[in-house]
């Protein structure tokens, strides 16, 4: 079967399951759930396809969370143009960030990008009078098409795994492409992808920046939902956090990734006595998915290739 | 009045601190010609042709090439140009397959833009893209290796899939590093066909080699390198004989 094919259906199997979860304690978490995977499938195509690291992605999901509240709560306007203003600012920002950034490679790229995102933590704890310092903001409006909001966890499961399908899709798109084929070439062998004529520090700015654009959407839809955000949502531990679903889920398997994500997004809030030890349980992951399955769990599939 | 040269590198000096690894260059490559580079390890070849391939700056020099001035472009517009270049040691991607590979070799030509991928309007184009890189796998007789990755096939097929990588984009100018190096005396023969067949569709080549055996069968002109110079130039016949390419092999 083909990757895409399998993650589609996957997809449809979450969207299907809402029909049937009555609990609304686990509506809610595969929801949020949903929306780390939004996150991690943007990091995916930066650390799986691009083979660039970030760090500080946590940083994005906080702007696209900050920047769409404060315009929703101050300036009462539409929270889905907040969204959409705010997740357009970061790709912009993270275009700036990213110029200069994406000419360090291996651990210097680790450490740029872990300040950036250590930046924008300690910019949301400082800038009080925007951002309420680490109280956070509450009274951040819901989100409504017409009359109908999204005031109940299935009304925005549904949503939110529909989301999920428009960005897999994105995503799929790209990387069976000609787009697709410079990324890895980009990843593997930057002279071969120089001399057949990709603009290597362009397509990097530029992935870097989509994914970005794929953290602020998830941070946005998230404020939106919680109606209430503050900085611990978005340290670094946070940025780890999604490192490691995308690294064992399969740098380069968007199935992979979501399954992944699902699970390890899901599993603190059910193991909760675990809770405190969890950053141990995703270190020894890290660790074993490095050493024993390099290609993460969507490599253990042999799929099929997109062929013409 | 057209120009005999594709390819006319002059005056090309450049030193590291202080080795002068390229101390006054000048050849041309003309027009449907098989040039030859050679000379022992050390002695600038690759220096000079990392120079053309544009990841070097010279210090003093230029280089000509089809009426343009080739220093004035980044190493990723030479393929727009029409000059296209395999590796030493190898650069094929593993993520990808054969077939992916050589479409890579197209890249530059790929008209689709983000949107039009996103929407799938790329399709058509897509698929003209696996057609070409059927043809050139036809040309290279490499077929039953398309669907496969480049760690599953043999060193000398990766050799031709790096080629084949290369002619895809249609170019004009083909550079190869070390092209025969580290392949057995069957792949080698093949590879001399290969490069006829390809010299006889108009391409100039390009190439470095230290195997003078190799360079002898293959090309109408030898440029000898040794300690950043050019020692000499001309016919592989007259080349082989001269004494200062003996004694530059020798060590004398």
């Amino acid at each position: 079967m083909r990757q895409s094919t399998a993650t589609y259906i996957l997809i449809f199997v979450f969207l299907t399951a809402g029909i049937f979860i009555k609990n609304p304690f686990i509506l809610n978490m595969v929801s949020l759930s949903a929306l780390t995977v939004i996150t991690v499938l943007g990091l995916n195509l930066l650390l799986g396809y691009a083979g660039q690291v970030s760090l500080g992605h946590a940083g994005f999901v906080a702007m696209g969370a900050y920047i769409s509240s404060i315009l929703s709560i101050k300036t009462g306007l539409n929270p889905w143009l907040s969204i959409a203003i705010a997740s357009a600012i970061t790709t912009v920002v993270a275009a700036f960030i990213g110029y200069p950034t994406l000419k360090l490679k291996g651990h210097y790229l680790a450490m740029a990008t872990l300040a950036i995102g250590e930046i924008i933590y300690m910019l949301a704890n400082n800038l009080i009078t925007l951002t309420g310092g680490h109280q956070g903001l509450t009274g951040i409006p819901m989100l409504s098409i017409g009359s109908f909001t999204f005031d109940s966890e299935k009304k925005f499961y549904f949503f939110s795994w529909a989301v999920v399908l428009l960005f897999a899709f994105v995503s799929n798109r790209i990387i069976n492409s000609h787009y697709g084929r410079a990324l890895k070439a980009i990843h593997e062998k930057e002279a071969a992808a120089k001399s057949f004529g990709v603009n290597v520090h362009l397509y990097k700015v530029a992935i870097f920046s989509l994914s970005a654009f794929y953290a602020a959407i998830s941070g946005g839809l998230y404020a939106f939902y919680i109606g209430f955000i503050s900085p611990s949502s978005f340290s670094l531990l946070k940025s780890i956090d999604y490192i490691v679903m995308a690294f064992v889920g399969g740098i380069d398997s968007i199935f992979g990734s979501i399954i992944t994500t699902v699970i390890l997004g899901s599993l603190p809030n059910i193991l909760t006595s675990l809770q405190d030890f969890w950053p141990i349980v995703n270190g020894g992951l890290l660790v074993v998915a490095a050493m024993f399955m390099t290609r993460g769990l969507g490599g253990l599939i042999k799929w099929k290739r997109n062929t013409f | 009045m057209e120009k005999k040269y594709i390819l006319k590198i002059k005056n090309i000096t450049k030193s590291f601190g202080g080795l002068k690894a390229l101390d006054n260059i000048s050849f041309n490559v003309n027009k449907k010609q098989i040039k030859a580079l050679v000379g022992p390890n050390g002695a600038g070849k690759t220096t000079l042709f990392n120079i053309i391939t544009r990841l070097y700056q010279p210090d003093r020099g230029s280089i000509e090439y089809d009426q343009k001035n080739l220093l004035s472009y980044m190493p990723h517009q030479l393929i727009r140009l029409g000059i296209a270049r395999t590796f030493q040691n190898i650069q094929l991607i593993d993520a990808l397959t054969v077939k992916e590979n050589i479409a890579l070799g197209l890249h530059a030509k790929i008209k689709s833009n983000p949107l039009s991928v996103v929407f799938g309007l790329n399709r058509k184009e897509e698929k003209e893209v696996f057609e070409k890189t059927e043809r050139v796998a036809h040309f290279l007789k490499i077929e039953s290796f398309l669907n496969k990755h480049p760690e599953q096939v043999p060193f000398g097929i990766k050799r031709l899939v790096e080629i084949g990588r290369a002619l895809i984009s249609q170019p004009k100018l083909l550079l190869l590093d070390e092209p025969a190096a580290g392949l057995n005396e069957n792949e080698t023969e093949r590879l001399l066909n290969t490069l006829f067949r390809i010299w006889e569709r108009g391409i100039s080549i390009l190439l470095i080699e230290h195997d003078m055996e190799f360079v002898a069968n293959c090309s109408h002109s030898i440029v000898v390198m040794d300690s950043g110079k050019k020692i000499a130039e001309g016919l592989p016949s007259d080349v082989m004989n001269d004494y200062n390419v003996i004694k530059a092999y020798m060590g004398e």
